[in-house]
């Protein structure tokens, strides 16, 4: 395999690994097969995950409390009206996402696909979502935004997803292989998945950096 | 490297005539919209050529707040990424033409249709096409091995509408190096309502022997030949820009001479009945 690449069968079986270790830890990920024995016909699902995405600016109307801790509202509504101010109050709006892992049978990497709802069910734009990758990804991204995070469509469902380009994948992981011998290293996908996926808001827990190790 | 350039120049030439028309339920304006005529090249993509029907289009409807235009034909809303010649072979082939098309810019698709934020948009799923493509072919050693000046001067040369330009770059990503092929071929399947299908595929046997379109397709979509007669006069026709190439035609060939810009060969199954 070329550097810094992994075939479908060690995607697969690299896969059944971090499942049994989901199971464990109730971290949520499912198989789905939708081509049955076609490399890259089958991938990682994990769904209802809920993070907070855009941050919005509300302007609400505040009763400040005067010396005593408690308002005291009946005695006192006329004050209260006049004494109103109003405050900055920043709301986090919740966004569900899903994350599918697929096998990519022409660059021979992983990838990360997702999408993500708002509260009332749509789907969030390209925006969005780069508006919620954490700002030290997101200078650094800046230059490659258009070619990094894309939508595109899911290659197995053809359906409209937001994806992370697998063209720089291998390039990313060789130096990992190179330092490390076969036994040693343990999962390419967990590997993989801690590096890319907290760029997007999927976080691994630590558990995981040890599935796929010799003993 | 392709041999054939009268092949690759009457492709590059190849026009659809279009009549655009605005969605009846999205006319606001007490006067109905005489429909707008293009003759679009079939190599392009919506995005790049519709400006014009945008623009027309946008001052009989209820509101312009930026809403992104969108293409349906009968029911079928457009995919802005599909070059125009496949969109066409794949749902619209036997249709008389000008081909008619439904302009849009209310209820966008969220679920069937990607975004097309802009030209950039274009031109980054253009560039990722040709660099997946290359991986397929030549390990990405062709694309990588070029400058970043050679990759806009593809992109400028299919935007523009330049065959020369295009090609003084296109050609090194057609030549098979020391070997007598591609290592893969970059090919995508396409079916109506179904998500299209990528495989790997080598142009050759491990004999050596060319392959051919009918290996591809049977491997890929054995269901064309599922007749008692092994051949195409079945209920399916396979179109590559717009003609249904000899099953005998070597896949290597096809691969050089009627791939789209994007170093694809998008096959089309269509349903002759």
């Amino acid at each position: 395999m070329a550097a810094g690449t992994l075939t479908w069968c060690r995607f697969k079986d690299e896969a059944s690994q971090l499942l049994r270790h989901s199971e464990r830890i109730k971290d949520g990920w499912e198989w789905t097969e939708v081509e049955v024995d076609q490399a890259g016909g089958s991938f990682l699902v994990k769904k209802d995950v809920v993070r907070p995405t855009s941050e919005r600016v509300c302007v609400k109307n505040c009763v400040p409390l005067d010396d005593t801790d408690v308002l005291d509202v009946e005695g006192s509504m006329e004050e209260a009206d006049i004494n109103t101010v109003q405050c900055e109050v920043k709301e986090t709006q919740y966004y569900r996402y899903q994350y599918h892992v697929l096998y990519s049978t022409s660059y021979c990497v992983p990838v990360l696909y997702f999408i993500a709802s708002r509260p009332d069910g749509s789907l969030a734009s390209l925006d969005e979502v780069w508006s919620s990758v954490p700002a030290s990804f997101q200078s650094r991204l800046q230059d490659d935004r258009w070619t990094f995070l894309t939508q595109q469509e899911h290659p197995v469902l053809g359906c409209p997803m937001f994806q992370l380009h697998p063209c720089h994948t291998a390039t990313m992981m060789q130096p990992l292989m190179q330092e490390t011998q076969d036994e040693e290293m343990g999962s390419y996908l967990v590997s993989w998945l801690s590096t890319v996926g907290p760029v997007v808001g999927l976080n691994l827990p630590l558990s995981y950096a040890h599935i796929g190790h010799v003993t | 490297m392709a041999d054939d350039r009268e092949v690759l120049r009457e492709l590059w030439d190849g026009r659809l005539p279009i009549k655009f028309n605005l969605a009846a339920d999205e006319v606001a304006s007490m006067e109905h919209p005489e429909p707008c005529y293009l003759l679009v090249p079939r190599q392009s993509y919506f995005p790049l050529v519709a400006d014009k029907v945008q623009r027309y289009f946008l001052k009989y409807t209820a509101n312009s707040q930026g809403e992104e235009m969108w293409l349906e034909y009968e029911g079928q809303p457009l995919k802005w990424h599909y070059p125009i010649g496949v969109l066409f072979d794949l749902h619209a082939s036997s249709t008389m033409l000008p081909w008619s098309l439904v302009v849009h810019f209310q209820k966008f698709p969220e679920d069937e249709l990607l975004h097309c934020p802009g030209k950039d948009a274009v031109e980054s799923h253009f560039m990722s096409s040709v660099k997946e493509a290359d991986t397929l072919k030549h390990r990405g050693q062709v694309i990588n091995g070029m400058q970043k000046k050679d990759h806009k001067q593809l992109w400028m040369g299919l935007q523009n509408d330049k065959f020369d330009q295009f090609w003084a770059i296109n050609r090194r990503l057609m030549e098979h190096g020391e070997e007598n092929c591609f290592k893969h071929l970059p090919f995508r399947l396409y079916q109506a309502d179904k998500p299209c299908i990528q495989r790997l595929f080598r142009p050759i046997t491990e004999e050596g022997e060319q392959r051919l379109l009918g290996d591809l397709v049977r491997e890929v979509a054995p269901q064309v030949f599922n007749t008692e007669v092994e051949d195409t006069s079945g209920s399916w026709k396979v179109v590559i820009q717009g003609v249904e190439p000899p099953m005998e035609t070597p896949v290597q060939w096809l691969s050089e001479h009627f791939s789209y810009p994007d170093n694809f060969l998008h096959i089309c199954l269509v349903n002759s009945r």
